[in-house]
């Protein structure tokens, strides 16, 4: 009995202790909503890609730093060096580095890259479009043959090199190495999602439970040091669980508490005095999170066909009030790009704006002049948005400034996960509703390509505003050609004040993400804002006496 | 006093609040104690009661005057639940009547409908068909209402809780049909739809008198519950029901927001349910007897 006692309390000491004898450096991390993909290959919402950027490092990825013009610089991951870019401006070649392995000790070859990409093409993935560039990935999507070639993709595993051909020349394309969708994996990983069973991973931590709809947990990779990636510190914590709490109330009381040592979303508005009061040390709000909100207008139906009506629009909305609603969680603003994107103009988001300064109450009654002019006075209209807080409030206080310039106008909120889908979807003829755009990576493209005309679709549109417009179509068709955006960084300003001037849509604002952490952590040292990233995990680190 | 002041909100948000339930102040400020505060502060946090004319209760997230909204919604959460009620009575006692003297298989059609609706919860029917017809509405030939409209929880309350009325409505009248003054009224030559109208209608009359209150109680109650779950009155039109929804987001800083509209849904059910107590002690013969004979 005595033994046995002994040995438990023996065990019970060594508990928290790793092999090393050091502290089991573990944190828990708050989610309000299941990620919907754990799979490289399919998890592209900003939900999935906040976990997945700390398991799987691509090709290339953006430098660990929190200034803005730094972050955003594309460095080598996986891959020797930066992509070479042909004379045509087509072929983009890279070389991996040499001896790289995976989580589990495979070894990482040249060809796990193209397996990655007849993934992403052949399981639908969200980010399939993006690639659908590369020669010959159409005509494999078309023949739905997951082991077909690519016509477009080269690897040579003896020589590590990769090289992608495009269709036509696309500005942005390495960025698209950068993205966890085409970091490679094993090529025995099925076509099928993987999320409760991910491939190995590449970066700091790998999956090591995934039960996605309560809890997954990622824990070190004992190979990342060894890839010898320049520029990517190795994790400070050893084990991060990230638990689905779907009340964010729960979740901030939880970091208040300590039970909870992070929560992915802003703590919600109410808690925010509490927040104040009792952790304003370890609280701290970010407006460069690279999205923008605004209010679209359908320029294909009335009352929104009529120019003078958008402007009215443009001219009614009272930003203060939408800023107000967003409890803090929103900067005022009339820019459809966001602060940090190249191209972005601070002065259209003040005092430059075309409307008025988005800080300052609207100009209700130039408003409902342009609305008597129109002939729109009356017009009934339809305000879509969806059943979440704040954004019930905001399509709601958005339909009350058209009543008020003397429009006819109802809101119609539908459930969020079906929000996407209805007001992209012609049949449901949606005249104007509340829309965002979070950059999938850091180049004005990822804005001004959902808003040409071939972005227009009868189903699943992205381009809800439907705008056509044979300016913004030629100038993007243009842009998209040019590699270097610093030489073109005066006409994507050009751009984004002509789409703001013609009134296609009205930009109100750039989100505030604020980051709340547990007293566990060390908030001065350890919590680093990324301008792509935005919070990074694995630099998180417990103070002295927490481990 | 209830019914009054929220039929009377109109008056009230016009001419004492300044306001209507829809318009938004976030940005306004308002005085309170001599000093300007702010009716939305910067954190979203809306002002709690200043016990004057306007924001008498303080505001929600919009800077919308919860007095006014909440007057609008009593109106609208009274009158949903009296037309409900209304229509529930009129289909309930037809198909009760038709199915009690008709017997039979027109009998085992009707009763079949009924139980299957009986066989649902109230609370699942009503969200089912209330997700069903809040986006697209109801569009059958002439009857066209759209998916916002107060219509709709009026519909689907009225449908839900049919059964409640058609099935003690059957029960009565399938006693009465073998009365000797149903058979004199036959004898007579009335045609069947004269019988039930002129004959057993009034003698049902008292059950459902009774019932009428309960069912007005019981339809405030599901208006409230479907409002809750998204699927009853849209906003911005309040209703008690959605300003317990609005509210329960904001319980740390404003608790007001959503026990106020919940403490009145419950005293007006209680009021319906002494109404109706009331009502059947009046119109039952042996209820008031036995009353008497305690009093005395």
């Amino acid at each position: 009995m005595l033994l046995v006692a002994a040995a438990a309390t023996w065990l019970l000491a060594c508990s928290g202790d790793d092999d090393d004898g050091k502290r089991d450096r573990s944190i828990a991390i708050g989610y309000y909503a299941p990620p919907e993909s754990l799979d490289p290959a399919m998890g592209f919402s900003l939900v999935s890609g906040a976990a997945l950027n700390q398991v799987y490092l691509p090709l290339l990825t953006y430098r660990r730093s929190e200034d803005q013009s730094k972050g955003r610089q594309l460095i080598p991951g996986l891959a020797e060096d930066l992509p070479k870019l042909s004379g045509d401006r087509r072929t983009y070649t890279l070389k991996l580095k040499k001896g790289l392995r995976y989580s589990d000790g495979t070894p990482i070859r040249a060809g796990d890259f193209e397996h990655a990409i007849k993934r992403v093409l052949n399981m639908g993935s969200p980010a399939a479009p993006f690639y659908e560039n590369i020669a010959g990935a159409v005509h494999y999507e078309a023949r739905g043959k997951p082991d077909a070639d690519i016509a477009g993709i080269e690897t040579d595993d003896s020589t590590r090199t990769i090289a992608v051909r495009l269709a036509r020349p696309y500005a942005a394309f390495d960025h698209l190495f950068a993205l966890t969708v085409a970091t490679p994996v094993p090529r025995d990983t099925p076509f099928e999602n993987q999320t409760t069973h991910p491939p190995p991973s590449t970066g700091p931590f790998e999956i090591t439970r995934s039960d996605p709809s309560r809890e997954f947990v990622l824990e070190r990779n004992p190979k990342f040091e060894s890839l010898g990636v320049d520029g990517v510190p190795p994790p400070s914590v050893d084990r991060i669980t990230v638990k689905i709490i779907v009340d964010k109330t729960k979740q901030a009381e939880d970091v208040l508490d300590g039970k909870l040592d992070y929560m992915y979303d802003s703590p919600p508005s109410d808690l925010l005095p509490t927040i104040e009061k009792r952790a304003s040390d370890r609280y701290e709000e970010h407006l460069l999170t690279g999205s923008t909100n605004w209010l679209f207008m359908n320029s294909r139906l009335p009352p929104f066909d009529d120019a003078r009506v958008r402007r009215a629009v443009n001219y009614a909305v009272d930003k203060p009030t939408l800023a107000r609603i967003y409890a803090g969680g929103l900067q005022e603003g009339c820019s459809y790009l966001p602060p940090g994107m190249p191209g972005y103009d601070e002065k259209l988001d003040t005092t430059g704006c075309p409307f008025g300064d988005p800080r300052k109450p609207p100009d209700v009654d130039r408003a409902r002049a342009l609305i008597r002019e129109a002939g729109a006075e009356g017009a009934k209209v339809t305000v879509w948005g969806f059943n979440q807080t704040p954004q019930s409030d905001i399509t709601q206080a958005y339909t009350e400034m058209l009543n008020k310039i003397g429009l006819d106008a109802s809101p119609k909120l539908v459930d969020f996960p079906i929000w996407r889908e209805t007001i992209g979807n012609a049949k449901n003829r949606p005249q104007t509703g509340i829309d965002a755009f979070t950059q999938a990576f850091p180049h004005p493209l990822t804005f001004f390509e959902t808003v040409t005309t071939d972005a227009i679709r009868p189903t699943s549109n992205k381009n809800t505003s439907n705008i056509s417009d044979p300016v913004i179509d030629a100038t993007v068709r243009r842009l998209e050609g040019e590699p270097d955006i610093a030489s073109v960084t005066g006409d994507w300003q050009r751009l984004n004040r002509y789409l703001v001037e013609r009134a296609y849509i009205v930009p109100y604002g750039h989100r505030i993400r604020g980051t709340f952490v547990s007293d566990r952590i060390d908030f001065e040292k350890c919590t680093f804002f990324h301008p792509i990233y935005l919070e990074d995990w694995s630099r998180f680190c417990l103070k002295e006496g927490e481990e | 006093m209830i019914v009054a002041a929220a039929l009377a909100a109109p008056l009230w948000a016009h001419l004492v609040a300044d306001t209507t339930p829809q318009e938004t102040h976030a940005t306004a400020t308002v005085e309170v104690g001599g000093d300007r505060v702010p009716v939305v502060g910067r954190h979203g946090d809306p002002i709690g009661p200043t016990w004057h004319a306007h924001f008498f209760l303080g505001a929600d997230a919009q800077g919308r005057d919860v007095m006014v909204r909440l007057l609008y919604g009593g109106r609208n959460s009274l009158l949903i639940g009296l037309v409900a009620a209304l229509a529930t009575v009129l289909v309930g006692v037809a198909l009760g009547l038709i199915a009690g003297y008709a017997g039979g298989l027109l009998d085992d059609v009707i009763s079949g409908g009924v139980n299957v609706l009986w066989a649902f919860p109230g609370i699942l029917l009503g969200v089912a068909l209330g997700a069903a017809l809040k986006v697209n509405g109801l569009d059958i030939g002439p009857v066209q209402i759209s998916g916002g409209s107060v219509v709709i929880p009026v519909l689907v309350i009225a449908i839900a809780t049919v059964p409640y009325v058609a099935r003690p409505v059957r029960a009565q009248a399938l006693s009465l049909r073998h009365r000797e003054f149903v058979f004199a009224a036959r004898a007579a030559g009335m045609r069947p739809a004269p019988i039930m109208f002129r004959e057993l209608l009034p003698n049902v009359a008292p059950t459902v008198i009774v019932l009428f209150p309960l069912i007005v109680g019981n339809a405030i109650q599901l208006e409230a519950a479907l409002a809750f779950l998204g699927v009853g009155v849209q906003p911005p039109e309040p209703s008690w029901g959605t300003l317990v929804d609005e509210g329960v987001h904001r319980l740390q800083t404003a608790p007001a927001l959503a026990l106020v509209p919940g403490a009145l849904i419950a005293l007006t059910v209680l009021t319906l349910n002494l109404l109706g107590n009331g009502v059947r002690r009046a119109l039952d013969p042996y209820a008031r007897r036995h009353a008497y004979v305690k009093q005395t």
